[in-house]
C-alpha cells in the first residue's frame, strides 16, 4: 500500500514557494491525508507539514518516485518522463515567470503537451492543485496511461545519418 | 519398424528445442536493445567516429543519455552542465540561462571550455537535445566542417525553441519529438520519443 505523494522541482535555482506554501495548506485543510516527500530546490518557504530535502541524488529521486503513488513534479519533462515510466499518477504543475519561479513561462507548453494527451493533469494555478489530487483520490480522474512503443527509433535514426555521413563513398 | 518411430521422435523433439533455444537467444539479443558493430570499412574513413553529445541539465539531459546506445557503438563523450546532481558526463560547463547577469561571462568562460574540449577530443558529430549551452559546439561544427545533429525537446509541442531557432539553419539532421514541431523548422523530420 502506497501512502506518499513525492513532490520534485528540479535541478536550477528558482524558488518555488508557491507550491510548497499551497500544500502545506491543503494538508491543514484535510485534503491531503497521506505523507509528503518533497525536494524544495532553493525555495525560501521551509514546508511545516511534512519532510523534504533540497536537492536529492539521482537513485534516491527513483526510490522516492516507486515509493509514492503520486508524484507531484513541475513541468520539467525529465521529472514528468521518469514518473510516467514508473507508472505512476502524474500532477504537473506549472512555474510561471510572473513569480519569478523560471527564466520564461515554457513550463505552460510542456504541462500543456502532456495534459491535451491525458498523460497527466496539469495545475497552472494553485487553486486547481487540490482538485487534481481529489480527482486522483477519487478516481475520476481521465488519464491515458504512457507508453512509448519505439524508444529507439532516434537513436536508429542517428545511427542511419552516422553510417551514411562516415562509411559510405558518396561517388560510386 | 518401432525403432524407426522413435527415432524420427527424438529427432522432431530435438529440433524443436534447438529452434526454440535459438528463438529465445534471438530474443536476448534484441532485449538488449544494442546495435550491431559494423566492421566493414568500405567508405572514407577506416576508423570509428567520435560523438560528442551535448546538453544543459535537466530533461534536456535526460533525453541525450538515451543516446548512449550510439557511444557504445562507435565512440564518444558526454558534455552537460554542473548543478547540485552528480551526473555521469566527461566535462561540466557552467550553468546559467538567459536571464543570469553573469550569462556573458559563464557564455565566454563555456566558449574557451568547450574550444579546448573540441582541441583535445576532435569529435566528427556532434549531437545535442537543446539549449544554448550547445551553441559554442554549433559554431565550432560549422567552423571545422562536422556534422551537427539537433534534437529538439520532448518538453515542447507547439512552439518553438530559442536554440532550435538558433541553431537550425547549419544543423545537418533537425529532429523533432512530436508532429507538431514540424512546422516550425524547414527541414526538421519526426523521429519519435527518446523518454
Amino acid at each position: 500500500m502506497f501512502v506518499l505523494i513525492f513532490v520534485c522541482v528540479g535541478s536550477r535555482s528558482y524558488q518555488f514557494d508557491r507550491l510548497f506554501a499551497k500544500l502545506d495548506k491543503l494538508w491543514e485543510e484535510g485534503i491531503i491525508k497521506e505523507d509528503i516527500f518533497a525536494q524544495i530546490g532553493v525555495s525560501s518557504y521551509k514546508p511545516k507539514h511534512f519532510q523534504y530535502k533540497d536537492f536529492i541524488a539521482e537513485e534516491e529521486f527513483i526510490d522516492k518516485i516507486n515509493e509514492a503513488h503520486i508524484v507531484i513534479s513541475h513541468g520539467a519533462s525529465g521529472s514528468i518522463m521518469k514518473a510516467l515510466n514508473a507508472k505512476k499518477k502524474v500532477v504537473a504543475v506549472t512555474r510561471l515567470e510572473k513569480y519569478g519561479e523560471h527564466i520564461n513561462d515554457h513550463q505552460i507548453q510542456i504541462n500543456e503537451a502532456f495534459a491535451v494527451n491525458k498523460y497527466v493533469l496539469s495545475v497552472y494555478n494553485m487553486e486547481e492543485l487540490g482538485e487534481a489530487l481529489k480527482a486522483y483520490y477519487e478516481d475520476t480522474a481521465e488519464i491515458v496511461p504512457w507508453e512509448n512503443t519505439d524508444p529507439m527509433a532516434i537513436v536508429n535514426l542517428i545511427d542511419n545519418f552516422i553510417i551514411e555521413n562516415w562509411y559510405s563513398v558518396k561517388s560510386l | 519398424m518401432e525403432r524407426l518411430k522413435r527415432n524420427i521422435c527424438y529427432r522432431v523433439i530435438i529440433e524443436r528445442s534447438c529452434h526454440i533455444v535459438n528463438k529465445m537467444k534471438r530474443k536476448l539479443e534484441k532485449g538488449k536493445k544494442s546495435i550491431e558493430i559494423n566492421n566493414e570499412f568500405k567508405g572514407k574513413h577506416n576508423r570509428n567516429p567520435k560523438i560528442c553529445l551535448v546538453s544543459s541539465s535537466g530533461g534536456h539531459w535526460e533525453q541525450l543519455k538515451k543516446l548512449q546506445p550510439l557511444i557504445d557503438k562507435y565512440s564518444g563523450f558526454f558534455i552537460t552542465e554542473k548543478t547540485q546532481i552528480e551526473e555521469n558526463a566527461k566535462y561540466f560547463m557552467k550553468q546559467t540561462d538567459l536571464k543570469d547577469k553573469w550569462m556573458p561571462f559563464k557564455m565566454l568562460y563555456n566558449s574557451i571550455y568547450a574550444l579546448f574540449i573540441w582541441l583535445k577530443e576532435r569529435p566528427d558529430f556532434i549531437i545535442t537535445t537543446g539549449t544554448m549551452i550547445a551553441y559554442p559546439f554549433y559554431i565550432l561544427s560549422i567552423i571545422f566542417h562536422k556534422k551537427f545533429i539537433f534534437i529538439e525537446t520532448f518538453g515542447r509541442a507547439n512552439m518553438p525553441t530559442e536554440a532550435g531557432k538558433r541553431m537550425e539553419k547549419h544543423t545537418d539532421l533537425f529532429i523533432v519529438q512530436w508532429e507538431s514541431q514540424k512546422k516550425f523548422y524547414k527541414n526538421a523530420i519526426y523521429g519519435g520519443c527518446l523518454y
